[in-house]
């Protein structure tokens, strides 16, 4: 009886030896996860700044179309501004947002000048 | 603000209309400009695009239309014009006995307030027949207006601009045409007038004058028959603007344009191009 006290207590020693082990390696992998998620969440936090960046880069982008003088080059750059914005990638996501909004400037500057310029163009 | 002023700020305002576009003014322009840019060629010979300028290319070309790729776009199309719609009218109930009347297309229509192209009316007629409207740009739709095409070749263009909301549609076409767009910056004269018969890399850029002769047209890069609309979006992207809708608004008023600056001039589509 005693010996399967004592077997009993060995078990148990094992498994619970066993189970911190796991609990560990559990808590390590979480902590390498979190520190995998860190920067991330720190550039997350410019992402007030982003958003309207993004907001501003959309609205001149439909001036543009309004206008008729979209350019394709304008679509690649919000597209690329959104997907590195999804992939954490906040400083490219910055740089494809300003990169928008400088060629729908420039795209509206053209159709502003075009309203009188194209008349010179037409054989008299 | 007294009576006698208000009345003279109206009168003045009356005065200052926008400057009216002249159609037959700008197409006898147009003509002068390519008459002068090439005296040797016939104004009639324009109704062969690019090929009325270059010789080889024209050699080749005229070797291809022993064989015309687009000949079984013709015989779809005509298979399909005469196919009775689900309540036993057909196209004909639209377009009348003949079906060779591109040379009338695009009209601008008073009722609809717009310009009607050969394939709106075509879509407009099977819908008014209860049948679905089939996709602008290439495909069954292409095949029925490159039959009609083919019906009306040796007709000579006969757009008629007749009210001042058809000048307005024009007059905007016209815009379009002139105004730089996309990111490269152009224009579409910048190629077909300004720069007409140049190269630009492999190709050579084909005048204004008979670019609405011969479509619809079926293009070696395309491998298929398309329309004039799909070349339209083909030139926006190729100077990175973002291209229009087929049949937009826009679109049609570019068609409407561009036809008419070939206005008196044969039709020979559908054709070939490389």
């Amino acid at each position: 009886m005693k010996n399967l006290w004592i077997l009993g207590l060995v078990l148990f020693s094992v498994l619970a030896c066993d189970s911190q082990q796991k609990n560990t390696a559990e808590a390590n992998a979480e902590k390498s996860a979190v520190a995998e998620v860190a920067p991330v969440v720190a550039e997350v936090s410019k992402a007030p700044d982003f958003v309207s960046l993004m907001q501003q880069a959309e609205d001149l982008y439909v001036q543009t179309e309004t206008a008729k003088h979209a350019w394709l080059i304008n679509l690649d750059r919000l597209k690329d501004a959104r997907l590195a914005a999804k992939e954490g990638d906040m400083d490219k996501a910055v740089a494809n947002a300003e990169e928008a909004i400088k060629l729908s400037e420039l795209a509206l500057k053209q159709a502003e000048s075009e309203k009188s310029l194209w008349q010179a163009r037409v054989p008299q | 603000m007294k009576w006698t002023n208000l009345i003279a700020l109206l009168l003045t305002s009356m005065m200052v209309a926008p400057v009216q576009a002249d159609p037959e003014a700008d197409r006898l322009a147009l003509r002068d400009f390519y008459q002068q840019k090439f005296p040797d060629i016939d104004l009639a010979e324009f109704q062969n695009g690019v090929y009325a300028i270059d010789a080889k290319m024209r050699e080749q070309w005229v070797e291809m239309e022993d064989f015309p790729p687009y000949e079984i776009a013709i015989d779809e199309g005509e298979a399909l014009y005469n196919t009775p719609f689900a309540n036993g009218k057909s196209y004909a109930d639209c377009f009348g006995d003949d079906p060779g009347v591109k040379h009338n297309y695009p009209l601008f229509d008073q009722a609809r307030g717009g310009v009607v192209t050969l394939e709106v009316a075509i879509n407009n007629c099977r819908k008014e027949n209860g049948e679905e409207a089939l996709p602008w740009l290439v495909g069954e739709l292409a095949e029925i207006s490159s039959y009609m095409a083919y019906q009306s070749r040796g007709k000579s263009i006969d757009i008629k601009i007749e009210s001042p909301e058809a000048v307005a549609a024009y007059a905007e076409g016209q815009q379009f045409y002139y105004t730089r767009r996309g990111q490269l910056n152009f224009d579409c004269s910048g190629c077909h007038q300004q720069q007409v018969g140049q190269n630009l890399r492999a190709e050579r850029t084909s005048p204004t004058l008979g670019h609405a002769t011969h479509w619809p047209v079926y293009r070696g890069r395309w491998q298929f028959v398309g329309n004039i609309q799909k070349r339209f979006q083909e030139c926006n992207i190729q100077v990175r603007a973002v291209p229009f809708k087929a049949q937009s608004e826009t679109y049609r008023n570019l068609e409407y344009f561009l036809t008419y600056m070939s206005n008196g001039m044969e039709l020979n589509g559908p054709g070939s191009r490389r």
